[in-house]
């Protein structure tokens, strides 16, 4: 089983156009890890390094297509489907952050 | 429907000075009421939402909402802070961007969110 990847605003194509030659195979490689069903269960994506991108209100994503140039990802999950949603170069970085509390709470 | 969900309470680089310059007690009056937001936010969005402001709103990449807010701690100190669902790790994060006693609430607003915006390419206040 895989889980859901829509592409409606046309990542791949604008990928296909834009990605330098060298990381288009780590874009499907990126592409792959995300649609696994087994990265989701065990909540594992050491290629894409998957993280919530923090200070949005709609859930995006951002998907590492190459660590070192910084090449990545949007994506939104909207009712546990994924929808591919930007391409961005490597220029800009995420703040740096540190977790000073981490707590389970059960909710009904 | 029930389940568990991890309450995770973040702070930035550039907010971690001015938090670490605080008194012990001040700081952990902090983290406990982002504590109580944060499970007010998964347990009672109404609730959450009487608490939380946006003074300024902002749109990101012309296409998503800001999710910061400003929360009163108590009559003196008040923080700014994003409030963050994660369905994929199952987890809620509150990120803490900013924590101030005095000044003018929107000009610190649009300074933690200007710094926590920087790397999007569009941040248009609306």
């Amino acid at each position: 089983m895989t889980k859901i990847l829509i592409d409606e605003y046309g990542i791949i194509n604008e990928a296909c156009k834009i990605l330098p030659y060298d990381y288009k195979i780590s874009f499907l490689e990126a592409l792959g890890e995300l649609e696994d069903n087994n990265s989701h269960k065990f909540k594992n994506f050491p290629k894409t390094r998957l993280h919530r991108v923090k200070g949005i209100k709609q859930i995006v994503y951002r998907a590492d297509i190459d660590k070192t140039s910084g090449w990545r990802i949007h994506l939104q999950h909207i009712g546990g489907v994924l929808y591919l949603r930007d391409i961005i170069e490597g220029q800009k970085h995420d703040d740096v952050v540190k977790v000073i509390k981490k707590k389970k709470i059960r909710y009904k | 429907m029930q389940g568990d969900e991890n309450l995770i309470i973040e702070l930035t680089d550039d907010c971690e000075k001015k938090f670490r310059s605080f008194s012990d007690k001040e700081q952990t009056e902090i983290v406990n009421k982002i504590e109580y937001f944060g499970e007010l936010y998964m347990t009672d969005r109404a609730e959450f939402f009487r608490n939380a402001r946006q003074p300024v709103f902002f749109r990101i990449n012309d296409k998503f909402d800001s999710s910061l807010y400003y929360f009163r701690i108590n009559n003196n100190l008040k923080i700014i802070a994003s409030v963050d669902e994660d369905p994929v790790f199952e987890s809620v994060t509150v990120t803490l961007l900013s924590a101030f006693r005095d000044g003018d609430i929107e000009k610190n607003f649009r300074t933690a969110a200007q710094s926590f915006y920087r790397q999007f390419a569009s941040v248009e206040q609306i």
